[in-house]
């Protein structure tokens, strides 16, 4: 009976739901602009959402087949389709569950109550626009929600309201709308040659011929620009690092990640047939100058933010190393991928939550004014530790796994090189996170000036961090259960 | 290759978008960056509506529904960029002038020759 039941409603009602329930939640909260509310409302729809995607999650990898919504019955070539597959199906997941524990973080987070009103509506609107983007199955409907993801996302940034902010959100807004339009002119570059929208009809339809490859560069060039690929990353440390830190966790954790789903959607579901292995190469080797140059920037960085910005145009360049993978082993790849994602994300998210407390309790972020608090944020410092752990790709975090899959991928691909990278990537990881730890484990040298500072310190509380030791749980799970989370993804295609 | 109607809105399109491009591209200037963003979504929507055009005996609509949606969103991204322009432009005036003031108040300084106590305080 409850078996049924879940079933009619995950293959029936999920999918609505998912774009329904927070569209309704962002106007509840807009309109009612009460902070208490919107709070007790936010959490209450968090924990549905989370419960709904893992259900969905779980229909969608036992039985190996796509949910699919067709809206209003009008079938594709005139009407849009929306499809949970397996990848997606955990992007949706990944997504609720980060959502789930920056939506308690910022709860306590916020202390001016006008920001924190303006607040709760853009956030709503931001998960509407990831779930939008990871259930589309229609390529202007994708750029609708990439549009009102690009548009909430600098709206966030901009509530901080310093300066550095509001500047840093500006130029996120003019590289957001760029790659949108480039998106977009690929869009009817498509249009123009094939007459229809939807993914699969798209993909039956596609062959090797100038326009495509001119549309398939256009939205690489666009969606490059969104993920913040490494020639085109200028954009991301200043916008990450001036944002409030719930916003930066979400910007670092998924909002960069859909732009890249919808890079690797065109890449090797709808355009694959233009795809060729020098143009695969290329990518890998932005990926692989991105894990360089973004760790060594990392290193240099002079305050915490701005390293764990520079971290993520470092992480985000392995995701692209798994793109010349994909020609030789696909299957190996694609796990790599999703795995590094999760891992990645729920990292990610949670080192920004703690360096968010970090900074609120010292009133900086200076790296050089860092000493010694470990002893006075004791649980904030030991979720960077656990998290950092993921990053560098330590046992048994997920982070260990995933560049584990990567690189063994790399070796069955016969493509060695891209495992030096891995090695390189590592090891300056470990060097521009442990340079932070090391800073939280020394004493302060002046005894008179700082004693009377830590006292104040150590009052603040550091309850809000419950979400983001759950995410740094989950990413020591997933390490530990690796192998049943690899033989799901991969026994579902 | 014969001048029809949807070869001329194409070329018209390929113009507006180099038109966008450049403008985009080469100013530093807030407002004719959001221009240039502004063109460069004309000239896409120009494309589509060449596309529409493909067969005039039976025009196609939904390139209509995605222009007409396209037109929003730009809207709003322009509002949102012109309201955070003005914002940043306000900040850098305040700087302005508490520069003016700075200034001004060193010069008046100077007239006056107050005591340098006095200086000090203000810096």
């Amino acid at each position: 009976m409850l078996d049924s039941l879940i079933t009619t409603f995950v293959s029936t009602y999920s999918i609505p739901v998912l774009i329904v329930l927070p569209v309704v939640i962002a106007v509840i909260c807009f309109v009612v602009g009460n902070i208490t509310l919107s709070r007790i409302v936010s959490v209450v729809s968090g924990i549905f959402l989370v419960i709904t995607c893992l259900l969905q999650a779980g229909y969608v990898l036992q039985q190996t087949a796509a949910i699919e919504l067709v809206v209003g019955n009008w079938q594709p070539p005139l009407g849009i389709r929306l499809s949970v597959n397996e990848f997606s199906a955990i992007m949706l997941l990944m997504t609720s569950t980060i959502g789930l524990a920056i939506t308690f973080y910022s709860t306590k987070y916020f202390n001016s109550d006008d920001k924190e009103v303006r607040f709760w509506p853009l956030w709503w609107f931001l998960i509407t626009a990831l779930n939008g983007i990871f259930i589309s199955s229609d390529i202007f409907n994708t750029y609708i929600m990439l549009e009102l993801l690009g548009l909430t996302a600098v709206s966030l940034i901009a509530i901080q309201g310093t300066q550095q902010a509001l500047q840093a959100s500006f130029q996120y807004l003019l590289v957001g709308l760029f790659g949108s339009l480039m998106y977009l002119l690929g869009v009817a570059i498509i249009y123009r040659t094939y007459g229809v929208l939807d993914n699969q009809l798209i993909a039956n339809m596609v062959e090797n011929n100038l326009s495509m490859q001119l549309a398939l560069v256009l939205i690489t060039l666009g969606m490059m620009m969104k993920c913040a690929l490494f020639p085109l990353h200028f954009w991301l440390p200043s916008a990450h690092s001036n944002a409030s830190a719930p916003v930066s966790a979400m910007l670092s954790a998924l909002v960069v990640k859909a732009a890249f789903f919808i890079l690797f959607t065109f890449w090797f579901e709808i355009l694959t047939a233009v795809v060729t292995t020098a143009a695969v190469t290329v990518m890998g080797i932005f990926g692989a100058m991105a894990v360089i140059y973004g760790s060594y920037r990392a290193f240099t960085s002079p305050r915490l933010k701005q390293l764990i910005a520079y971290s993520t145009v470092a992480q985000i360049g392995y995701l692209f190393l798994a793109f010349p993978l994909m020609i030789a082993t696909p299957e190996l790849a694609r796990t790599a991928v999703i795995y590094f994602i999760v891992a990645h994300g729920c990292a990610k998210a949670a080192m920004f939550l703690a360096a968010g407390v970090i900074q609120k309790t010292m009133g900086h972020d200076q790296l050089s004014q860092l000493q010694g608090i470990a002893t006075k944020l004791p649980l904030s410092i030991f979720i960077f530790a656990v998290t950092s752990a993921s990053l560098i790709g330590l046992p048994p975090s997920g982070g260990f796994i995933a560049k584990w899959l990567l690189l063994n991928n790399a070796v069955e691909a016969d493509q060695w090189w891209w495992v030096l990278t891995l090695f390189i990537g590592g090891l300056l990881a470990s060097a521009y996170l442990f340079r932070v730890l090391n800073l939280a484990f020394t004493t302060p040298e002046n005894k008179d000036g700082s004693e009377e500072k830590f006292h104040t310190v150590s009052m603040v509380s550091e309850s809000k961090l419950l979400g983001a030791v759950g995410l740094s749980i989950i990413t020591i799970v997933i390490g530990l259960n690796a192998m049943w989370l690899t033989n799901l993804i991969t026994s579902s295609y | 290759m014969e001048l029809t109607q949807t070869n001329l809105y194409t070329l018209c399109a390929i113009l507006l978008l180099a038109i966008g491009l450049l403008g985009f591209l080469l100013n530093t200037d807030f407002i004719r960056k959001v221009l240039g963003l502004n063109i460069i979504g004309i000239a896409i929507f120009m494309l589509l509506l060449a596309v529409a055009n493909t067969y005039p005996a039976a025009i196609d609509p939904i390139p209509h529904a995605m222009v007409l949606t396209g037109i929003i969103v730009a809207a709003a991204g322009t509002a949102l960029g012109l309201n955070l322009a003005s914002k940043i432009a306000k900040f850098s005036r305040i700087v302005q002038k508490e520069e003016v003031i700075t200034s001004a108040e060193s010069l008046s300084d100077k007239a006056y020759i107050t005591s340098p106590n006095n200086t000090q305080e203000r810096g």
